[in-house]
């Protein structure tokens, strides 16, 4: 009796979680062991488009993909017939999972992420619903070295239970922090690497010290040699907070995801990588006109994310001239592997990533390309390309369900799976309900003033001829017969469920 | 230091000066592969192959000429090879040439200071890690810098602390790869007032603990003039000396210690004169070399620096663009004293702008000759001096072979206050350029295209003569004229030279440019205007001549009179409103010439009377037009009447093989498918009456369709009130094939041709009347409407008002005096040009009398019992104006040979320069526009090396509408 109350008062407990935050679907209970979903078309992205294929769902892992792939049969069986199923699409980096963007000091290589996650802000729910399954949640622009961060899903209580990767990359900015400018910026990089090495030599030279003396020994080397030889006892355990991530990301530990705001950024950017030992693993953030330095991105062939905006505009100095330049073209022209990020300022569709998308295919980039760009090359970058970005055996099972093409913007997200877990499902979203009722609601506000004003219009126009009598009764009656009519109808679908 | 002690050392090290500059050139050259990454790959100048050829070449460098009138500059890959002059430099064959022979090269300005970058935001008083290079953008548009001429600039760390850090020099052109051409120049130290009382220093401990303290906000140096000697010696000393155990790691202390060591340049910024003499001797002490930036007291020290042979950069103190501010009554305010720098002889001089700024430095350069400074000394301050302080003087700040090809393209003199950057060229690439206008109409700069030209002498109308004079033209027409026009940024300047003469273009009064031997007569409606498209190569000959507007009409008169057109001999493609046709019709011809003079006055009625009766018309028109305005200022209109038509309906006719209504089908010649209409025609012995019923749209137009039944053919016509004078009489014509059936061809007469099938649909008749209105004379509001303009009579018109000359062409006497008679006397018509007119000078008492004017015959030698005369000269004795004519097509070049003749032959200089050119304007009216050099007319301009009649004078250049076309 004892083991099954508590597990009653367990699952009480997680019922009382999911009821205290209601507008968010988490995860409810463990996955079915193994689930096929029937009839879709696929859209792996690893490869070519599947009609009316099954994917196979065993413990959270895709195990079989194809119309050909034999159906267990202890499976729970899901008709996706006439639905899209894309992999689950990649936020390469945001903030606002955060609590603030940034921290004050310029030099905090200590921090993580983890400690400023809030996993109640309303940020994952949406991105949730828009499809998006992972998330490389990182500090802002506005610092020098900042600290780790950590690649999440958007369901989970705790940091750690969103956790898919933690103390993935360390964040760098070579456009200035606020209150900084370039000169200091960039001696603050030097000194802070210099005083590095000054420090580490100074503890493996104590190291080795410790080593002898362990053996009762007495350092019997010049101190250079003393430092080498310390170098090689040195672990992670004996830096102290400010230098151990500094230390694993000179190692290859650690990705280096350098913020690269304007084109003058990108040959410091480059330098300081090449410096250190760490270029190998360098993602560079773009900004507006970064890419007025394509040669030097070219050259360096490091993978990049694009701007929120996918468009810069500037205007010639002399002729006044506006230039636009579509950004995406130009680094797709340099061969350079790209990611896409909605932008959350854009009140209009820049706010998703599947438009972001299409935007790029509309600019005549390839439709593979810009598929690749809002789901497996921002899991390459985060080194986590073997287990999320495509629909492939093997991988985990983050799926995104679509009731068309999913770059077609009347196109919605009707079901997110992660992890093979069912975590979004449209018809079950109260936020969204509530939403498209308000919508209705407004708009039948709306018709009915505009009713009114017309009405006001019509009694004041004819009052100057002889003939002012008016005619209210036969006048309003139709127009106001169709008005609950017309709002009726698009309550449901027409607001687009995204 | 006391005073004794300083100059001794600083005599001890004069003897040395040299030696010293050259350990710092090495310094320099030894530095540069170290410390620059990037200076190498800035050193791969990939750039553009061209020579560029210009009227004055300044290369400011050792070994070349100080200035090279007509130079080559030879640039291979963006860097330059050659430069010379263009009369001995080879340009091989492949290589394009920019020539531009008003233009003055030089290189492109060194700004040896500038505010490009920084302060930076540092706050440690001694911090030598700061680079200006970090804070530069390569990808930036400097055009805003390039245009005021400067290619290359200093970035400075900043002013405001003792060590602001490092410098750097990087180009403003050019691809981003190779703008950088040091990283790192120098390591800045500024002296003075800017760098007392730094902010405390602030450690932010990440991890405070009762182990770990916040320690108290540290305090600076300096806070006195004698703490930045103090903080200066001591930072030196703790950077030097090695690492005290257990003392924390210093980085800014670190990078001092590699720079003083490598011996890294030093720059000292100071004004005041002690803080010049300290930076003197900090340097000697320290056995450095280095150069000074700023020194508004540098004057007061003149001695001192001299004897310590360190430069100086010079930086100049003026406000161009706004009044500086007050400075009160504070003693110590800096005046930077520039009346004196002369006494900086000998000192190595480079010159920049006290606040940094880069837009007016080669204006500021220009106002140091006040201080004392040469020319030469200016233009190197600018150039290779400051080139040579801040080493690069291998890549820039000169054209000498093996430097990149940074120059810029000046409009004149470098120090002249009007002059203006045309262009820049950065390694060899065009990066800025003035042409290049914002496109919004709104924001445009000066006007179209600007030109000035100058000159020893401008000839601005008879003994009008002004010396050193300049001439603007802008849009094509001639804005100012006087000893010193404005000159717009943009202008293009044409420096004729102190012994230039610049003529007016000159006129041929009468010639048949475009007609290519068709030597038809030309019917009075017909102007030669639409010959004359763009410029073509008779033109050009003609232009080349300095003969810029041709008076050009028929070979043969018309019996009515001819147009002649004044026609400019330089037509670009339509860009403004300015037509390159002066006039339409600059006068009407007649020829009398071989005629029984009795006849005269019968051949010239003729038209003359038609036009009279013709212009009768129009001032009936005007008169009442007059009147129609003055009532209805009144307000004493009349309403208006409506012309009425009617129709009646009337009885059956039977057996007539017309009356009736017919259907109408016609088709064929211009229409692309038939067209169906009906028509009602009533038959009245054999005259055929009707008018359209279908099309409705037809019907609009009062009309009548006629015709004659003759058998079974019939002719007809149609009358139509039409809106428009149609060119042919309408008609139609047909023949009955069969009862009801008509089958025949409409149209209008020898222009359009439709067949016409017509079937009748019954025989009911219809009367109409019709009435025809006479064209409309009034307008809707009963204002009278202008009577039919007449093309043909429209030059007579315009003669009869006295608007242009009547040019006939006679040659005797008695045709002469006959002509007088006729359109002197009977018509008024006060401008009478004679062609030809051989025997003028029989007839020249009356000639002057009615102020007859003549366009002399072609051959003008003409003889008098035996004894030969000038007629030109003759006439002008006479007191009757004579223009010259060609009386050929591009055989109008040879124009000014005929008016060195007519010199040779007595007239004076002037009186042919005056017939050439205002004297043949004002005989056509034209002067408004052509012939001479006054504002508002055309910017026509002949340069010639000395008076336009001097035998040895040739033409330079041709200019017309502003453009140079010679």
């Amino acid at each position: 009796m004892k083991p099954m109350f508590r597990g009653l008062l367990g699952a009480a407990i997680v019922a009382a979680g999911i009821l205290s935050a209601p507008a968010r679907p988490a995860r409810a209970a463990e996955p079915p062991a193994k689930i096929a979903l029937t009839g879709a078309r696929v859209i792996p992205v690893a490869g070519p488009d599947l009609e009316g294929a099954t994917i196979l769902i065993e413990h959270g892992r895709i195990t079989a993909v194809g119309a050909d792939a034999k159906i267990p049969f202890d499976a729970m069986e899901i008709d996706c017939t006439g639905k899209v199923i894309m992999p689950g699409l990649i936020e390469p980096q945001s903030w606002r999972g955060l609590d603030v963007p940034n921290e004050t000091l310029p030099v905090a290589p200590f921090l993580d992420v983890a400690d400023a996650m809030d996993p109640s802000r309303l940020y994952f729910e949406d991105a949730l619903r828009d499809g998006i399954t992972t998330i490389h949640v990182i500090q802002a622009d506005s610092t020098v070295i900042g600290g780790l961060s950590r690649a999440v899903r958007p369901i989970g209580l705790t940091p750690d239970e969103m956790a898919v990767a933690a103390g993935l990359a360390l964040k760098m900015s070579i456009s200035p922090r606020g209150g900084y400018d370039r000169m200091q910026q960039m001696a603050t990089f030097r000194e802070t690497f210099r005083e590095l090495d000054e420090y580490t030599e100074t503890i493996a030279e104590q190291k080795y010290e410790e080593s002898l003396s362990k053996e009762n020994k007495k350092v019997d080397v010049g101190p250079a040699e003393a430092r080498q030889r310390g170098r090689k006892l040195l672990t992670d355990a004996d830096h102290d907070d400010q230098h151990r991530n500094l230390m694993r990301l000179k190692r290859g530990d650690l990705i280096a995801w350098i913020n690269v705001g304007s084109a003058m950024d990108v040959a410091p950017a480059v330098q300081l990588a090449t410096e250190h030992g760490f270029f190998e693993k360098t993602v560079f953030a773009l900004g507006s006109d970064t890419f007025k330095a394509i040669g030097e991105l070219k050259k360096a062939g490091r993978p990049v994310i694009l701007p929120e905006d996918l468009f810069h505009r500037e205007r010639d100095s002399v002729t006044g001239e506006i230039r636009e330049t579509f950004i995406p073209a130009k680094i797709h022209e340099a061969g350079l592997m790209f990611a896409l990020q909605p932008n959350p300022n854009s009140s209009m569709a820049e706010r998703y990533l599947t438009y972001q998308a299409a935007l790029c295919v509309r600019h005549g980039i390839p439709r593979q390309t810009a598929l690749e760009a809002i789901t497996l090359n921002a899991a390459k970058m985060m080194g986590l390309g073997d287990r999320l970005g495509s629909i492939e055996a093997g991988k985990v099972a983050n799926l995104t369900i679509y009731n068309g093409d999913p770059l077609d913007f009347n196109s919605w997200v009707e079901q997110v799976y992660i992890d093979g877990i069912l975590a979004y499902d449209r018809s079950d979203d109260p936020r969204l309900e509530e939403l498209l009722r308000l919508e209705g609601v407004a708009k039948e506000a709306d018709e009915a003033k505009r009713q009114a004003a017309e009405e006001a219009k019509k009694e004041s126009a004819p009052a100057d001829g002889q003939n002012a009598e008016p005619k209210p009764t036969e006048e309003s009656k139709p127009a106001e017969s169709t008005s609950p009519a017309e709002n009726a109808r698009p309550r449901r679908g027409g607001g687009g469920g995204r | 230091m006391s005073r004794p002690r300083l100059f001794a050392t600083l005599l001890g090290r004069a003897d040395n000066a040299s030696g010293s500059l050259a350990r710092f050139a090495a310094a320099c050259a030894f530095a540069l592969p170290l410390l620059l990454g990037l200076a190498s790959t800035a050193a791969r100048a990939d750039g553009p192959t061209l020579a560029i050829r210009a009227g004055r070449i300044m290369p400011v460098a050792p070994g070349l000429d100080w200035v090279i009138e007509d130079g080559v500059i030879l640039i291979v890959d963006g860097r330059i090879v050659e430069v010379g002059p263009a009369s001995s430099l080879q340009i091989p064959a492949d290589v394009p040439v920019t020539h531009l022979p008003d233009a003055t090269i030089m290189p492109g300005l060194v700004a040896a200071s500038s505010n490009l970058v920084g302060p930076h935001r540092g706050e440690a008083s001694i911090s030598a890690d700061y680079r200006a290079v970090d804070s530069f953008d390569l990808y930036d548009d400097y055009r805003a810098v390039l245009a005021a001429g400067v290619t290359t600039v200093h970035l400075s760390p900043g002013w405001h602390r003792l060590v602001s850090g490092q410098g750097a020099v990087v180009r403003l052109g050019g691809p981003a790869s190779q703008r950088v051409l040091r990283d790192s120049s120098d390591l800045t130290i500024t002296l003075g007032e800017s760098v007392f009382n730094p902010p405390n220093l602030v450690e932010y401990l990440t991890k405070p603990s009762p182990d770990n303290a916040i320690e108290p906000a540290q305090r600076q140096r300096p806070s006195t003039r004698l703490g930045q000697y103090l903080a200066l010696r001591e930072a030196i000393a703790a950077a030097t000396s090695p690492r005290a155990p257990g003392a924390d790691f210093d980085y800014q202390a670190e990078t001092l210690d590699r720079l003083w060591n490598a011996k890294h340049p030093l720059r000292v910024q100071a004004h005041l004169a002690q803080d010049i003499v300290g930076a003197l001797s900090f340097l000697a002490a320290n056995g450095r070399s280095g150069y000074l930036v700023g020194g508004f007291e540098s004057a007061d020290v003149a001695n001192e620096l001299r004897l310590s042979g360190t430069p100086l950069v010079y930086t100049i103190d003026a406000a161009f663009r706004a009044p500086g501010g007050n400075v009160g009554s504070d003693p110590d305010a800096l005046v930077p004293d520039v009346e004196d720098l002369s006494a900086l002889e000998g000192v190595r001089l480079a010159l920049a702008m006290s606040d940094g700024s880069l837009g007016d430095l080669r204006l500021a350069a220009a106002t140091a000759r006040r201080a004392g400074l040469s020319e030469r000394t200016i233009i190197e301050a600018l150039t290779i001096v400051p080139a040579e302080l801040l080493g690069v003087a291998d890549r820039v700040g000169s054209l000498a072979p093996g430097t990149v090809a940074d120059l810029i393209v000046l409009n004149g003199d470098p120090l002249a206050t009007t002059t203006h950057v045309q262009r820049v060229y950065a390694g060899g690439r065009l990066a800025y350029d003035i042409d290049v206008r914002p496109e919004e109409p709104g924001a445009r700069l000066a006007a179209e295209r600007s030109v000035v030209v100058r000159g020893g002498t401008i000839w601005r109308g008879p003994n009008d003569w002004l010396e050193d004079g300049q001439v603007l033209i802008e849009d094509g027409r001639i804005v100012s004229v006087g000893k010193r026009v404005p000159v717009p940024a943009g202008a293009q300047l044409i420096d004729a030279g102190p012994d230039a003469f610049i003529a007016p273009g000159f006129i041929d009064a009468f010639g048949h440019l475009g007609l290519e031997g068709d030597n038809g007569a030309l019917a009075p409606n017909l102007s030669l205007a639409p010959l004359y498209g763009v410029t073509d190569v008779m033109d050009h000959r003609v232009a080349s001549a300095g003969v810029t507007t041709v008076v050009a009409g028929p070979y043969r008169f018309h019996g009515r009179g001819s147009r002649l057109t004044a026609v400019k001999t330089f037509r670009p493609l339509p860009r403004s409103e300015r037509s390159e046709i002066v006039r339409d019709t600059a006068a009407v011809a007649f020829d009398v010439r071989g005629n029984d003079p009795k006849s005269i006055a019968n051949s010239l009625k003729q038209p003359l009377d038609a036009g009279k009766k013709y212009l009768d018309t129009w001032l009936k028109y005007e008169k009442d037009l007059a009147e129609w305005e003055k009532k209805k200022a009144e307000g004493k209109l009349e309403p208006v009447e409506k012309p009425k038509t009617e129709e009646v309906a009337e009885q059956k006719v039977e057996d007539d093989p017309i009356t009736g209504t017919w259907t109408v089908r016609a088709t064929g010649g211009p229409m692309p498918e038939p067209v169906d209409g009906k028509v009602s025609l009533n038959l009245k012995g054999t005259q055929i009456e009707g008018r359209l019923v279908e099309p409705v749209e037809a019907t609009e137009f009062n009309h009548k369709i006629t015709g004659t039944l003759s058998g079974k053919k019939i002719t007809g016509t149609v009358e139509i009130d039409a809106p428009v004078d149609l060119p042919a009489p309408p008609f139609w014509e047909g023949e009955i094939v069969e009862p009801d059936h008509i089958k025949g061809t409409a149209g209008l007469r020898g222009i359009i041709q439709v067949d016409i099938e017509l079937r009748r649909v019954d025989k009911e008749s219809t009367q109409f009347s019709v009435t025809r209105t006479r064209r409309k004379t009034t307008g809707e509001d009963g204002r009278p409407l202008p009577p039919p303009v007449d093309e043909n009579l429209e030059p007579i018109r315009a003669l009869l008002t006295n608007r242009i000359p009547a040019l006939v062409s006679a040659g005797t006497s008695r045709e002469i005096e006959e002509v007088l008679a006729v359109l002197a006397d009977q018509y008024k018509i006060e401008h009478i040009v004679f062609l030809g007119a051989e025997e003028a000078r029989l007839a020249a008492e009356k000639m002057k009398e009615k102020k007859a004017s003549v366009v002399l015959p072609p051959e003008v030698l003409r003889a008098e019992k035996r004894q030969p005369y000038h007629q030109g000269d003759d006439l002008v004795r006479r007191g009757i104006p004579v223009a010259f004519q060609s009386n050929a097509e591009d055989g109008a070049r040879t124009l000014p040979t005929v008016g060195l003749y007519a010199v040779n032959r007595g007239m004076s200089a002037e009186a042919v320069l005056e017939a050439m050119t205002i004297g043949a304007a004002r005989m056509y009216r034209i002067d408004d526009r052509v012939g001479s050099i006054e504002p508002g007319k055309d910017g026509d301009l002949v340069i010639f090396t000395g008076h336009p009649f001097d035998a040895a004078s040739r033409i330079e250049r041709v200019i017309i509408s502003g453009e140079e076309v010679r």
